[in-house]
């Protein structure tokens, strides 16, 4: 199967709009403090309804990260709240605790997320093993193949186009940029997360790589259409086989939001104007 | 007289990284080097610099404007063998270069003379900017660090030249004179990048994958920038990156590199419109299908992905 | 491209490498370490030494070529001889069996005091890279304030109420090389604990402590490896000092130290009475630097790994090689 049928194919069938799973109301944040505080979010709404792409696009600087962050719990808003299934997220809160265990992870730099000294097949098990130390009953998926961690791992590795045969074994060491990323969104979904966050996943890519990545994604979206994924990135090009909605950033307010196709064909703002321009040949 | 690479290999400790690429660049002209990570292109452009790791071994020719910076007299008498043909440039010998300085395959040439030949003949754009800058100097020092090296300038002369060229990369020289990197957007560090590089008005601008650091509308900023500033000065470009979207408003002709060998080459256009190796096809549909409202396929693939989607 | 869910046996194959248990792991990763130290020239060097220390420590502890205490006031600062080796002392003995009998006291000294150093740098850095900020900040004051005082002083002061001892030596150098530690290990641990594999364990439920023992401290290994030896090192030459200074290793304990201490006064009448203790001090500080070196090398991920070297280029089942293209 090729990079386009496998991206193409996606969206429409997968779009079915669920409810809100994540959102965020009011989102104010600041790094700082007195003169030199720069406040990086100035009250920001979004929602993340189920098995929906939400692309989260801006420049550097416009708070995209920081706003991705918050929205996964790593980082709390100074005023404004996120609730997740409708309970706060806030620390020591259900909503957190639950939002945790119910989220995955990709970061930018795909060699800074794997432990350098662990093997792919440690590195992508870590999540199940947690959650088995931590006694965590998923509602789905663990009950169902409760014991065959390995065979979990692997068909996670299988769903990224990486064949478990050659890379269980291999340190991160001794994968390309590409396929790191791959391996750590193998991570990030092992243990069926009910959203996946993922900041500037492809960015650090070259470009080739780039199209396995966007595969990788639409294979995990297409086994798993209930699962929102939430895409952090500077170019519209990246993201536009796999998003449904968009949201775009700029300087910490939200300037735009709506489906991608109405946002691309109608862009209200001169931003998100440049934004397409850029993401032209 | 441009920049004229023969049968140039690289090896580092064992392992050899370049295996015998003949280019050349015109002057005023614009080359791109494609290739993935790993095929040796950003090798070339160290070699080039004479900036390769320590434990590096280089063998083959490299003359820049007319003067030999390495490799043997053989390289060049049979300078005929051009992997691909490309090559729209005489090949010089020893013979027709009256200044044409030889230095033995394997001699080192002296760090001094290279540096002196960085500054003056190559100017350099890097990947990173907030690495390739220094934090503790001001824009100001960083700018005029070619200027001091490679002329003998009163300092009204060079405050003056650094200001001007400040002003053509965008930048507000009374601004940003006295600021540091750190106090800068990256795009605002890369446009003092490419001021650095292009203040000594050097004949060759090496540009190693200036963009990949900065978000998709800087990028094009910056790609414009680099493009006109480098036309107006008539020096040379030699554009390394792994993206064929940035090469194509970047460089008239381009080298498609894997695995230390050049592939394919040939004018920007042609290869974005039909790529004939496998490489280069895998690297224009990953161009065109991360692009707005471009066919991935190439000419003969109509299915429009931008607006598809939703 | 992307392979339904067949599984071509990797259950099996990957079992050991996916869940093998923690125990047979770190047994396995030792022994691969300790390869990787033995394959390396210093490295073999340095654990020759080490085992001839060793071995000789523990053949001291049941016999010695004399007794210890078989003085002999007639024969004082003799010249090697068949029956004394490398000679006699000032009282007389054989400088031989005390040098062996001081390698188990210098021996159990360089284990203790690493291990004191280990344990108590292992919580100032888990302190000092805590996510509690305060924590973080006071660990990282106090390792600086703390780090000032010199070991000679804190020996002295410990001297008070310990009088001469081992312990003197093992709870000075302890405290004062586990602050080193922690100062010299701390980029590498905040690395690790702030890198996105932390994060996203941290994600996952981790605790705090889980990612200390699992993340942090493993990829801070080359550095506290190297640290610990060189402190075991050290230690060997403080305890010299030390008791010389007379608060180390007491009176009639064998020691290197104390060779040196008893036979230093007379190093212009005798100097090879020095050489002896002097040599064998120098010799091991010397294995114990080449270790710490072979093995900051040896547990370097780069070093540790199985697989292929980068350039084998293997495709795999999805066609796709190596360097991504």
């Amino acid at each position: 199967m090729t990079a386009r049928e496998q991206v193409g194919g996606t969206p429409s069938t997968t779009s079915a709009d669920g409810g809100v799973l994540l959102s965020a109301r009011g989102i104010v944040r600041g790094f700082g403090r007195g003169r030199g505080r720069a406040e990086v979010l100035h009250g920001v709404d979004c929602d993340v309804r189920a098995g929906e792409c939400l692309a989260i696009i801006g420049g550097s600087g416009s708070g995209k990260s920081t706003l991705t962050r918050i929205l996964a719990g790593l980082d709390a808003a100074d005023a404004g709240e996120v609730t997740y299934r409708g309970m706060p997220v806030r620390r020591r809160q259900p909503g957190l605790r639950a939002l945790r265990r119910d989220c995955g992870l990709v970061f930018q730099d795909p060699h800074g997320s794997l432990d350098p000294r662990w093997t792919v097949g440690r590195s992508v098990a870590e999540p199940l093993e947690l959650r088995r130390r931590n006694r965590v009953e998923g509602d789905d998926g663990d009950a169902r193949d409760g014991g065959d961690l390995t065979g979990r791992v692997a068909h996670a590795l299988q769903t990224v186009g990486l064949d478990p045969d050659v890379f269980l074994t291999r340190i991160p060491r001794d994968l390309s940029g590409g396929q790191a990323q791959r391996v750590a969104i193998a991570r990030a979904i092992v243990a069926n997360p009910r959203i996946v966050f993922a900041d500037e996943p492809m960015s650090a890519i070259d470009t080739a790589a780039r199209l396995r990545i966007l595969d990788a994604f639409a294979a995990i979206r297409a086994a798993r259409p209930e699962m929102a994924l939430v895409m952090v990135s500077h170019d519209l090009g990246v993201v536009q086989h796999l998003a449904d909605r968009i949201l775009v950033l700029q300087e910490g307010r939200v300037t735009e939001t709506g489906a991608i196709a109405q946002v691309l064909r109608h862009p209200q703002t001169a931003y998100t104007r440049s934004l397409i321009d850029a993401a032209s040949l | 007289m441009g920049v004229e690479v023969r049968n140039l290999r690289i090896t580092l400790g064992n392992a050899p990284i370049v295996r015998g690429v003949d280019f050349s660049i015109g002057q005023g002209g614009r080359v791109g080097l494609i290739g993935p990570s790993g095929s040796g292109k950003s090798m070339i452009a160290k070699a080039l610099l004479g900036l390769l790791p320590s434990g590096a071994r280089v063998a083959g020719g490299i003359a820049m404007e007319g003067v030999i910076l390495a490799g043997s007299s053989a390289d060049w008498t049979t300078g005929g063998g051009h992997a691909d043909g490309s090559s729209d440039h005489p090949v010089p010998t020893l013979a027709d270069d009256d200044d044409g300085l030889l230095l033995a395959p394997g001699y080192a040439v002296s760090d001094r003379w290279m540096a002196g030949l960085r500054g003056r003949y190559v100017g350099t754009v890097f990947q990173n900017p907030a690495a390739a800058l220094n934090p503790t100097a001001t824009v100001g020092q960083q700018v005029a660090l070619p200027l001091k090296r490679h002329f003998r300038l009163s300092r009204a002369e060079r405050r003056e030249r650094v200001e001007r060229m400040l002003a053509k990369v965008g930048l507000d020289p009374a601004d940003v004179m006295r600021r540091y990197p750190g106090q800068l957007s990256g795009g605002q560090q890369q446009r003092v990048g490419i001021a650095t590089a292009l203040v000594a008005a050097p004949r060759l601008i090496i540009a190693d994958e200036p963009t990949t650091a900065l978000d998709a509308v800087t990028q094009r900023q910056i790609v414009d920038l680099l493009v006109s500033l480098v036309d107006d000065a008539g020096a040379s470009l030699l554009f390394i990156t792994h993206d064929f979207s940035v090469l194509a408003r970047a460089t008239t002709r381009c080298l498609v590199l894997d695995r230390g060998r050049v592939v394919e080459s040939g004018p920007t256009a042609r290869l974005l419109a039909e790529p004939r190796e496998p490489l280069t096809r895998r690297l224009v549909t990953a161009a065109r299908t991360l692009t707005l409202g471009a066919s991935p396929g190439g000419m003969d693939d109509t299915t429009d992905f931008g607006g598809g989607a939703a | 491209m992307i392979g339904t869910s067949k599984r071509r046996g990797s259950a099996v194959r990957g079992g050991p490498a996916v869940c093998g248990g923690r125990a047979a792991r770190a047994a396995g990763a030792a022994g691969r370490t300790l390869y990787a130290v033995w394959s390396r020239g210093g490295g073999r060097a340095a654990l020759i030494v080490i085992g001839v220390w060793t071995a000789v420590a523990l053949v001291s502890l049941v016999w010695t070529p004399w007794p210890l205490l078989a003085t002999d006031g007639y024969h004082t600062w003799q010249a090697p001889s068949p029956a004394h080796p490398l000679g006699t002392d000032g009282t007389g003995a054989d400088v031989l069996s005390w040098l062996m009998a001081g390698a188990a006291t210098d021996l159990a000294i360089a284990l203790l005091v690493a291990l004191v150093a280990a344990v108590w740098g292992t919580l100032l850095i888990a302190a000092m890279v805590s996510r509690h900020g305060a924590l973080a900040g006071t660990a990282v004051v106090a390792v600086d304030a703390l780090i000032s005082i010199p070991t000679v002083l804190l020996a002295l002061i410990l001297a008070v109420p310990l009088g001469a001892s081992v312990a003197v030596v093992v709870c000075a150098c302890g405290f004062a090389y586990g602050l080193n530690l922690a100062r010299i290990a701390r980029p590498a641990a905040l690395l690790a604990a702030r890198s996105a594999y932390v994060e996203s364990a941290l994600a996952n439920g981790a605790s705090g402590m889980g990612v200390l023992i699992r993340h942090i401290l493993p990829n801070s290994l080359p550095v506290i490896a190297v640290q610990l030896s060189m402190s075991a090192g050290t230690a060997l030459l403080a305890e010299a000092g030390l008791t010389y200074l007379g608060v180390g290793v007491p009176s009639g304990v064998p020691s290197w130290g104390h060779s040196l201490t008893t036979s230093v006064r007379f190093v212009t009448v005798y100097p090879a009475a020095v050489l002896w203790p002097g040599l064998v001090v120098t010799v091991a500080v010397v294995a114990l630097n080449l270790l710490g070196d072979a093995l900051r090398d040896a547990t370097d991920p780069a070093a540790v790994g199985s697989a292929p070297p980068a350039d084998a280029v293997e495709p795999d089942g999805t066609g796709e090689v190596r360097d991504g293209r």
